[in-house]
């Protein structure tokens, strides 16, 4: 029972963190650009099987759905070094090609017609599988495919597959800045409220905190998309280490992803990685000592956060979960967790108990990094809702001109009323107000 | 007797020598009153000598006779200086008796033929009586034969008297034309010392030990001749000496002595010399008794120590046939003293003191090992002995220890270079114990510290034990014979063992090629590492996937309950988990070994929740692991998976919370797209309410569970297997040293767990157990019920509906085993109800979690209060109630 979780990666950021994220399983497991095992990598204890199956020749092949509107990214990807991992039937284009310019409710009602073709891989990719664990879902939520047709897959699947876990890693655009999508806020919107009701685990990366990161932390003056994605593929692979080096603990999604959801609402959870290096640039290159509580304590810095929120005085965290890989005494965790908890330095819900838990794992005996210790936070911190509001004020402002709405009315979900809109709305103000809730003692009183 | 002033001095005189009398004894009194007669006679027999009444006269005398003994004259002048100073301190004074009393004592202690009036006879017959009756009243030191001596003292006396004996040899007479006795003694052992020739002088005749008790008494009425001849009595003498009655001289099992018949009267020189000699036939005696004993029945070691013992005793009979030889050519007329050449009492006397020494040693010797314990005791006695000052029985004694050491050696080398231990009679320091075959390691072989012969000291015997049973244990359990046989210690024995630093180098140099071999037999052929890390991977349940494969495997077979568990079910379970998880991959070996058992203690109850897995070792490994460890493992495992379980019950109660949530939404959804818009029920409203506080619970306990999880995993078996790992990594180790800290590791693990002082888990969280248990059969029965209920609302025919009203009622009973007075009652709303007892099991759970930090937290000696603080790491548990 290997607890298989099915990637699905929908549209150009999906496909593009998805590829990257491969790339980085492939390194990590020893397996080489087209699925073979490399000579050195045969007597590894991982579990290649929860990301990977192995065809008939043993070469592995990647239990993941890459679906786009447009051919660009995927084919992309089918020309790499690594195009011959993937299985081609997992593949879907579109067949005009068009994509969904950006426009959600383009790739919503396409993700109607061409639903058939994608739950006939994904239910043959589940039926590959022994004991499949759930669904993870990689995209952006302000384009058109990644947000409109990740939107309707997390609504179809949680109708096809009801018992499965279902978890997305979506990347939130650059609130701050103007981006060359107009209609992000509403595109940002519709699927939020899918985020909200349709799936059980939301990873929040901003692409804000990326770029900052990218720019302050790996020293590189003008990032493009390749060095965010480096680092979303990076969060992916250390967030499934657990998953793929199993030890005494948190070996499925659901002992993962439990103790930092416990209320089914709040579950968009932040994350945040130390110490990044990247190879591009010479002053990321620095070595720096690490200890456990030098990367616990940084895990708590907002700078190494890859979600830019705005916590209040009252923010806390609801749950956090550290990853921590590499060569670590496992009594140097408890001391670390003691110098936490003296200085204070994590503020918790007032309402139950909470911790920072914490789970080692291996590290891929295939890469060599320079750091004895790096670590990866999961957290659910009452802050988020700040990026979330954030979104809510754009949409209200563009809302409130009636700008570019014509573009929706065009599909059919939103001709006759844009209440769908009002609704997607009404959700995201409860998902804030339940997380502005969680920050008060009073929260376990009975509210309704 | 007409009580004499001279009487009354005497007395006085004698007790000023003796002490008071004791009026109580009578013997005493009697001696005293002999002796008083004794003095008395002598007195009034003595011719009064010319006593010169001059005391100038004297004072010359004293001066002429210190030139004469060669002194300086200064000393002649300090005399008359003296007895001038003398007579001015009292001029009146009569001076004369004192100086001499001074004098005839400075003539007496020359020890000079008398000089001028003083009889020969006076001195003469005086001193030997009065050396007899000193060693009589000092304690006996002089006895005939020694006492076995038990004390120091009393060996320190016997040696005194050794001593004494052997200066007398070097001083006694050699008869003319003996060369050929001198010849015929191995030289070696000694005689020629004995019987070096000397001037023929009377044997000073204070060497006369004392005869029986009031010697002097008897004296008087002794008769002065004998009754049979010196020649008769010698005949008889040499039979005494082997041990053989004589004709006249037999023995007496009363006295435990040789004595001359008592009709024949003997008269006391020589009756005191028979004495003398026939003390070599009582040990003569003892000597062959215990050698027969010995052949009859002895074991290894006193048999060699026997063997010796016999050289010894034949050299012995050699001599005395010697003297036989000698006897016959000695011509039976001759009166006693009479001869220069012929054997005489005192002659055979003097022949003897050396193998008089011998055989009371081997006689002392043979009395301390009687009384010991055999074996190697034997061997510490002996090189008790050779420790002695005497560097004649320092000489014996090492002879004798190097025959005796023979046998020892032997299963020695047997032992350290085979590992077989080849000791019939059980004298060897280690011993074999019967049937105690699976303890292999542990058990097979024991030390018997009463055995261990001194010169072995106790790193030796430790080595000596290890050497010999790794040997053992990697020929007999780890079928590697070939190397002890071709490549073992036994290609390094070169030099003599039975030299104590040659055994020293050859055991330390053994030992660690032996313990090197063990360890890498163990280490490659047995994998003994391997082994180890399997059973933290399968045990411990490090292998977490594994862990998690097995939970699913025991869920879902759970599911399936209603019968009994076969033994088969629980195996198919278990490959089933194998097959599932990254165990398929591990060595067969380690898998075969695996086993899901019940535990124990479960005999009424064999349930799917009483399993936990053991390991069976194989052998050889299973006789170095002891099963107590092996069971402590199995006890961990036992809680590790019911705490694993509890934590995979409530991943699923939250997964189902998840997934519930999200349909609830969808099908809101759905219905507000349709248009429906379905007012929610206040019953809805308080189900919903009470998922979600049982959401929030179900979080609360998974995350206490997973930190007493990851306490267990990280701090406490982590942390402990580091230092094992640690601890063992040095290449020297030996099985031992490795098998404690491995105990100690699993110990340490087994104490956290299972606490031998109450502070362990499985007390501290059998209560919190059983509340997670309700709360996850309450949960469970409050969403099946919400599903049935949807479900109603929605058509549903009425078989149908039937259907699902048993299922529930199923699930009811099923849950309500903790609660079987509610069994009966139908609540009128079931759902409200749920409510209710989450509610309660919540409480109940806080409360549960509050009291162990609490408990814990006080508990400041171990460091569960590591476990505090990450359970209440916000301070929830510790600030509110």
């Amino acid at each position: 029972m290997p607890r298989e979780i099915i990637t699905i990666q929908a549209g150009q950021c999906g496909n593009q963190i998805g590829a990257q994220f491969w790339e980085q399983l492939c390194l990590e497991h020893g397996i080489s650009a087209d699925g073979m095992l490399e000579n050195f990598a045969t007597s590894g204890n991982d579990r290649k099987d929860v990301f990977f199956y192995q065809a008939d020749d043993d070469h592995y092949i990647p239990r993941s759905i890459l679906v786009d509107l447009e051919p660009r990214v995927i084919n992309g990807i089918m020309e790499s070094k690594y195009g011959n991992l993937y299985n081609p039937e997992n593949i879907y284009l579109s067949n005009d090609g068009s994509g969904a310019g950006n426009n959600w409710a383009s790739g919503f009602s396409q993700g109607e017609r061409i639903c058939e073709d994608i739950l006939e891989m994904l239910d043959r990719e589940a039926d590959n599988s022994d004991s499949l664990e759930g669904f993870n879902l990689l995209h952006s939520i302000a384009g058109g495919t990644g947000s409109g047709l990740g939107s309707f897959l997390l609504e179809r699947l949680s109708d096809r597959y009801p018992k499965k876990l279902l978890q997305t890693y979506s990347v939130f655009p650059n609130n701050d800045d103007s981006s060359d999508v107009v209609v992000q806020p509403y595109n940002s919107l519709l699927t939020l409220k899918r985020l909200a009701k349709n799936a059980d685990c939301v990873m929040v990366l901003d692409n804000a905190a990326l770029t900052r990161i990218v720019a302050d932390r790996l020293h590189i003056q003008n990032p493009d998309i390749s060095h965010t994605n480096q680092l979303v593929s990076t969060v992916l692979s250390a967030s499934t280490t657990t998953l793929r080096y199993p030890s005494y603990m948190n070996n499925d999604l659901a002992s993962m992803i439990a103790p930092l959801i416990p209320v089914p609402k709040c579950h968009f959870i932040s994350t945040a990685y130390t110490p990044f290096t990247s190879n591009s640039s010479d002053k990321a290159k620095i070595v720096r000592k690490t200890t456990v509580l030098d990367v616990m304590r940084r895990l708590l810095q907002t700078k190494n956060k890859m979600v830019s929120t705005t916590p209040s005085k009252a923010s806390c965290y609801i749950s956090i979960l550290n990853i921590i890989q590499g060569d670590v005494e496992p009594t140097e965790v408890h001391k670390s967790l003691l110098r936490i908890r003296e200085r204070r330095i994590a503020q918790f819900i007032p309402w139950g108990p909470a911790s920072i838990q914490v789970a080692l794992t291996k590290k891929s005996p295939y890469i060599h990094t320079q750091h004895r210790v790096s670590g990866l936070m999961m957290a659910n911190h009452t802050s988020i809702a700040s990026l979330f509001s954030r979104t809510l004020l754009q949409y209200d402002r563009l809302r409130k001109r009636n700008a570019f709405l014509d573009l929706y009315r065009r599909e059919q979900m939103f001709s006759d009323s844009l209440e769908e809109f009002d609704n997607a709305r009404e959700t995201v103000h409860d998902l804030i107000s339940e997380y502005k809730a969680c920050e008060s003692e009073s929260y376990l009183k009975p509210a309704i | 007797m007409e009580t004499s002033e001279l009487d009354i001095t005497l007395r006085k005189y004698i007790d000023s020598f003796l002490g008071a009398p004791t009026a109580e004894d009578v013997n005493e009194l009697e001696q005293r009153d002999s002796l008083a007669r004794y003095f008395h006679s002598i007195i009034s027999s003595n011719i009064a000598p010319a006593i010169q009444r001059d005391e100038n006269a004297l004072v010359g005398e004293m001066q002429k006779r210190i030139v004469g003994s060669g002194r300086n004259v200064r000393s002649a002048l300090q005399v008359s200086r003296l007895c001038g100073l003398l007579r001015q301190q009292n001029p009146s004074y009569n001076w004369w008796p004192i100086l001499y009393l001074l004098l005839e004592c400075s003539n007496a202690s020359a020890a000079r033929p008398s000089t001028g009036s003083r009889p020969s006879s006076y001195i003469n017959d005086f001193q030997p009586r009065a050396s007899a009756i000193d060693a009589e009243y000092t304690g006996g030191g002089t006895q005939p034969y020694p006492l076995p001596a038990h004390t120091g003292i009393q060996r320190l006396q016997s040696r005194n008297e050794l001593g004494l004996e052997s200066q007398m040899g070097t001083s006694s007479a050699i008869p003319q034309g003996m060369p050929g006795y001198m010849g015929s003694v191995n030289p070696k052992i000694g005689y020629s010392q004995a019987l070096q020739p000397a001037e023929p002088e009377l044997i000073p005749s204070r060497a006369v030990p004392q005869e029986e008790q009031a010697a002097v008494y008897l004296h008087r009425n002794l008769p002065t001749y004998d009754d049979i001849s010196e020649a008769d009595l010698l005949q008889d003498l040499i039979y005494v000496l082997q041990g053989i009655d004589g004709t006249y001289i037999r023995w007496s099992a009363r006295a435990s002595s040789y004595a001359v018949l008592p009709d024949i009267r003997i008269s006391r020189p020589t009756r005191s010399m028979i004495a003398l000699l026939s003390e070599l036939g009582i040990l003569t005696r003892d000597i062959q008794n215990y050698i027969s004993d010995v052949d009859r029945e002895g074991r290894l070691f006193e048999q060699s120590f026997c063997t010796e013992l016999k050289v010894e005793m034949s050299e012995y009979y050699k001599l005395v046939s010697e003297i036989e030889g000698r006897l016959f050519k000695t011509p039976r007329a001759l009166r006693p003293g009479e001869s220069q050449m012929g054997v005489t009492l005192r002659r055979m006397y003097c022949w003897t003191t050396e193998a008089r020494q011998k055989l009371r040693l081997m006689s002392v010797a043979i009395t301390k090992v009687q009384e010991g314990n055999g074996g190697g005791d034997v061997l510490s006695i002996i090189s008790t002995l050779v420790d002695d000052g005497d560097p004649f029985i320092r000489q014996f004694a090492k002879r004798l220890l190097k025959t005796t050491s023979a046998p020892f050696n032997n299963i020695l080398i047997s032992w350290i270079t085979d590992g077989e231990l080849v000791d019939p009679y059980k004298e060897f320091f280690i011993r074999e114990r019967e049937g105690r075959r699976d303890m292999f390691w542990t058990e097979k072989y024991t030390v018997a510290s009463d055995m261990i012969p001194v010169h072995i000291s106790g790193e030796m015997t430790r080595k000596i034990f290890q050497i010999g049973r790794s040997l053992n244990f990697l020929r007999v359990a780890c079928d590697d014979a070939q190397w002890v046989a071709e490549g073992g210690p036994r290609t390094q024995l070169a030099s003599d063992i039975s030299d104590t630093s040659n055994l020293e180098t050859f055991v330390y140099r053994s030992s660690s090629m032996v313990n090197e071999r063990l360890m890498s037999v163990l280490r490659d052929k047995f994998d003994l590492m391997g082994h180890v890390e399997a059973i933290r991977r399968y045990l411990l349940l490090e292998q977490g996937d594994f862990a998690l494969a097995l939970m699913e495997v025991l869920d879902n077979q759970m599911e399936l309950s209603g019968r009994t568990v076969m033994a088969h079910d629980l195996s198919a379970a278990l490959s089933s988990a194998i097959r599932s998880s990254n165990a398929q991959y591990e060595d067969p070996d380690r898998l075969t070994v695996l086993a899901l058992t019940f535990s124990e203690d479960s005999a009424k109850y064999r349930g799917w929740d009483e399993v936990a897995l053991t390991y069976n070792l194989t052998a050889p490994l299973s006789y170095v692991i002891p099963r107590a460890t092996m069971r402590q493992y199995f006890e961990v495992n036992r809680f590790l998976l019911r705490l694993k379980r509890v934590e995979h019950s409530l991943h699923t109660v939250w997964r189902q919370q998840m997934t519930e949530s999200r349909s609830h939404l969808r099908s809101k959804e759905l219905q507000r797209r349709k248009g429906e818009h379905q007012k929610e029920g206040k019953t809805e409203d308080s189900v919903r309410l009470a998922m979600r506080q049982s959401s929030i619970a179900c979080s609360e306990m998974i995350q206490f569970f997973h930190q007493v999880q990851r306490y267990v995993a990280l701090n406490v078996i982590e942390g402990a297997w580091g230092e094992f790992i640690e601890s063992t990594r040095s290449g020297d180790i030996d099985i031992d040293q490795w098998n404690e800290a491995h105990s100690k590791y699993v110990g340490i693990i087994h104490d956290v767990v299972c606490g031998g002082s109450g502070a362990g888990f499985q007390r501290n969280l059998s209560g919190i157990f059983d509340t997670a248990a309700q709360f996850i059969t309450v949960v469970k029965e409050l969403y099946s019920e919400h599903a049935l209920q949807s479900r109603k609302n929605v058509s549903v025919s009425k078989e149908n509906r039937e259907s699902l009203a048993d299922r529930l009622q199923r699930i009811r009973n099923a849950g309500n085993l903790f609660n079987t007075q509610q069994q009966q009652q139908t609540p009128a709303d079931p759902l409200a109800e749920h409510a209710g007892r989450i509610n309660t099991i919540v409480t109940r759970f806080k409360d549960q979690v509050r009291d162990i930090v609490r408990t814990l937290s006080h508990n400041t000696t171990s460091d569960l209060q590591f476990l505090v603080v990450t359970v209440d790491f916000n301070g929830t548990y510790t600030t509110s109630g």
